[in-house]
């Protein structure tokens, strides 16, 4: 393939390593949920990078990008709501606090 | 037909729905409800039987529902109306229509009446559905339909405060987890017979047996193996239907009407159906362990559940046990039936089928027979000690508990006329008789000597708890003055049965003419002989175990210390029980790392998915890189 494909998909490599590694290190929530966008972002590079790919054929990829850009929206939503109410009730965004899914 | 098929499984099952809508109408109502769905059905099985008879039926499986419909794969629901189902369906039925009636007076003061009748019809439902199934999944269904309201009827007073509910709940849950082991083995066998045949339907496995190559039948003899003893609670899966008294966490925990219909009459009954079954779809004879397996382990079984009864104080435990010993029954028989089949003689294999059924039958009638009139004493006398029930067995003040007992005790030693002698005598004549002519002789010598033994080892047991019922003490208890009329109703019927049921047991070629080509005879020669000295010993063991009972009553018994580690050992059900919680332990402490590293941390979780799939993209992809 594509020279700049390569790259450029090595770069959605190297941002998806990042959240990954944000995911598991950090403790607070909010740093949790920037790390997840962080994943999000990595999959649309991969998108875009597709479309670059096909962009002399037709213009799909750039629709499947926007649709999931709606969609990691509507994830930061979801993780920013039960932050907030995690807040009201416990006072602490610590996710290695107050754990009741223990094994 | 194929509408009453359906009735015959789907009205138990919209009975056992319209019980709450009864119970909110009016507080109690939901009995008759259950009576009349179970009466329904029963009506029904009898005009299938009679139309199945007179030869009206021409085919034998029916289409209910098409169910799965792929390109490479169907599969669809379909229901039989051959010989050996609807004699187990007008088993299941009569016997729950009378059950059911019992159990209108019986359980009249119970607080959770709706949920008992929501179980006892929805076990209505599978056990017609499992044995009328035509094929494996329908009898699956109808498998985990059973266990499942076993489970529910066990814990049915689960709700009783304290350390009495616990137990009550431990024992539904221990029924249905030992029943669920076999499982996985009827399961394996179900995807093994789809493999290499294609499909599950009866009529079509029963076309190409020659599909099945030698290590399939291997797999499939041992699932079907671990399913039949899982179910019928043999060894080592005694523990779920008896267990010691210092563990008393068994399925006798339950009311003793369930007793009565599940763990006698019908529910493990379902391994010996399924054994019947496999000997009429696969051939399973050409796998000569697996008839080894079969009968050493119920003859196993036969023996240390007779010796434990004889150790036993409680009723319900006595008859636990006995049970057990008489499904080991069945299972000989079948294992005789599959030796002739092994050897080629479809004489004796006949003979062995006819009298596992033959036995089916009489113990279905005199053990829910004895259940029912123990859950009548229990009720009336509120013990279920035999030490505390001595002497309340009368002519004058209890003869009705009277007649149920000694019907039923002596139908269990295999006494004539009652039909248990007419069942037992089948297969211990038919033991002897391949004895005679040289079939497979370590295998038909060892049934021969364990049925005989177990005969004798019965009428000790039996005898030992109608001579504590029977002969009287200072200190009589009395019991309440009610009137139980349906009960009582119901124990003289069954005793009826059980006087006249050699006749069934007799003619019962006539039903399963489709199978089976002998008729019932009366043993000759040899077999006369033998069956002169096997009712002789009986008698004898009858009389020295009364005149032992009175004698140690009035002397000090000092028993040596072999004759009591034996005792103990034998009181402790074999210590087989103790040996499933000490693996249970074990089991746990194995698996207590992977309990730990649950911790419930969402960094650890989110670093072992990640080293779970990058192990596994590694695996799939490292090859071709």
């Amino acid at each position: 393939m594509d020279q700049n494909f390569t790259i450029w998909l090595i770069g959605a490599f190297l941002v998806f390593i990042v959240g990954i590694y944000g995911l598991i290190t950090k403790k607070d929530g909010i740093k949790q949920l920037i790390s997840i966008e962080l994943l999000v972002t990595s999959t649309n590079m991969v998108f875009i990078g597709t479309g670059y790919l096909f962009s002399d054929r037709n213009t799909l990829m750039q629709s499947f990008t926007l649709l999931s850009l709606s969609v990691g929206g509507a994830i930061v939503g979801l993780g920013l709501a039960i932050l907030t109410i995690r807040f009201q009730r416990l006072r602490s965004v610590d996710v290695t606090e107050h754990i009741l899914l223990r094994g | 037909m194929t509408i009453l098929l359906l009735f015959l499984i789907g009205i138990p099952m919209l009975g056992s729905l319209l019980v709450w809508l009864a119970d909110t109408i009016r507080e109690g109502s939901s009995k008759y409800i259950g009576v009349g769905s179970i009466l329904t059905v029963t009506i029904l099985a009898m005009i299938i039987n009679i139309q199945s008879v007179t030869g009206r039926i021409d085919t034998t499986s029916f289409e209910i529902i098409h169910w799965i419909l792929g390109r490479s794969a169907t599969l669809g629901f379909y229901l039989s109306t051959d010989s050996l189902g609807l004699f187990m369906a007008l088993i299941a039925t009569v016997l729950g229509l009378l059950i059911a009636l019992f159990s209108f007076e019986y359980m009249d003061d119970d607080e959770h009446l709706s949920r008992y009748w929501f179980y006892l019809q929805l076990f209505i439902s599978g056990m017609v559905l499992l044995v009328l199934a035509a094929d494996l999944i329908a009898m699956y269904i109808g498998w985990e339909m059973v266990g499942l309201c076993s489970f529910g009827l066990i814990s049915h007073w689960h709700t009783r405060p304290g350390v009495e509910g616990e137990k009550v709940a431990k024992a539904g849950i221990k029924a249905f987890v030992f029943t669920r082991i076999g499982d996985i083995g009827f399961l394996v066998a179900i995807v093994m017979i789809y493999s290499a045949i294609g499909s599950v339907k009866f009529d079509i496995i029963m076309e190409s047996t020659a599909l099945l190559s030698s290590s399939y039948v291997k797999i499939i003899a041992w699932g079907i193996l671990l399913a039949a003893f899982g179910k019928s609670a043999q060894f080592p899966f005694i523990p779920w239907l008896s267990s010691p008294e210092s563990i008393d966490i068994d399925a006798m925990q339950g009311p003793t009407t369930v007793s009565a219909l599940i763990h006698a009459a019908t529910m493990v009954k379902a391994g010996v159906y399924l054994i019947s079954r496999s000997y009429l779809l696969f051939e399973l004879w050409t796998y000569p362990t697996f008839t080894w397996t079969l009968i050493i382990v119920a003859g196993i079984t036969a023996l240390i559940t007779a010796i434990s009864a004889i150790t036993s104080d409680d009723i319900k435990r006595i008859l636990a046990y006995s049970t057990i010993s008489q499904l080991a029954y069945m299972f000989l028989a079948m294992g005789l039936a599959y030796t002739g089949k092994a050897s080629g003689d479809s004489h004796y294999a006949d003979l062995g089928f006819y009298a596992a059924q033959g036995h089916l039958l009489s113990h279905a009638l005199f053990k829910s027979l004895l259940f029912l009139t123990a859950g009548y004493v229990i009720h009336k006398y509120g013990s279920r000690k035999i030490t505390d029930l001595r002497g309340i067995l009368s002519i004058k003040d209890e003869p009705v508990g009277l007649i149920g007992f000694v019907i039923g005790g002596l139908a269990l030693i295999g006494l004539p006329p009652l039909n248990g002698f007419f069942s037992k005598e089948l297969i211990i004549s038919t033991a002897f008789e391949m004895l005679l002519d040289g079939l497979q002789p370590p295998l038909t010598l060892f049934v021969y000597l364990v049925s005989f033994t177990t005969a004798l080892l019965t009428a000790i047991y039996v005898t030992r708890l109608l001579f504590y019922l029977y002969f009287p003490v200072e200190e009589t208890v009395d019991g309440h003055d009610h009137d139980y009329p349906i009960m009582t109703a119901v124990i003289l019927l069954l005793s009826g049965l059980t006087l006249i049921g050699g006749i069934l047991v007799v003619g019962l070629p006539l039903h399963f003419g489709d199978i089976i080509s002998v008729n019932y005879h009366f043993p000759q020669g040899m077999g006369l002989l033998n069956l002169f000295i096997i009712l002789l010993l009986i008698g004898i063991t009858m009389y020295l175990t009364v005149r032992y009972l009175r004698q140690i009553e009035h002397t000090d018994r000092s028993r040596g210390k072999i004759q009591q580690s034996l005792i103990m050992t034998a009181e402790q059900g074999f210590y087989i029980d103790h040996g499933w919680s000490y693996g249970w332990k074990w089991v746990k402490q194995l698996i207590s790392f992977v309990s730990k590293s649950h911790s419930g941390n969402l960094n650890h979780m989110v670093m072992m998915a990640t080293l779970v799939a990058g192990t596994v993209l590694v695996i799939l992809i490292g090859g071709s890189l």
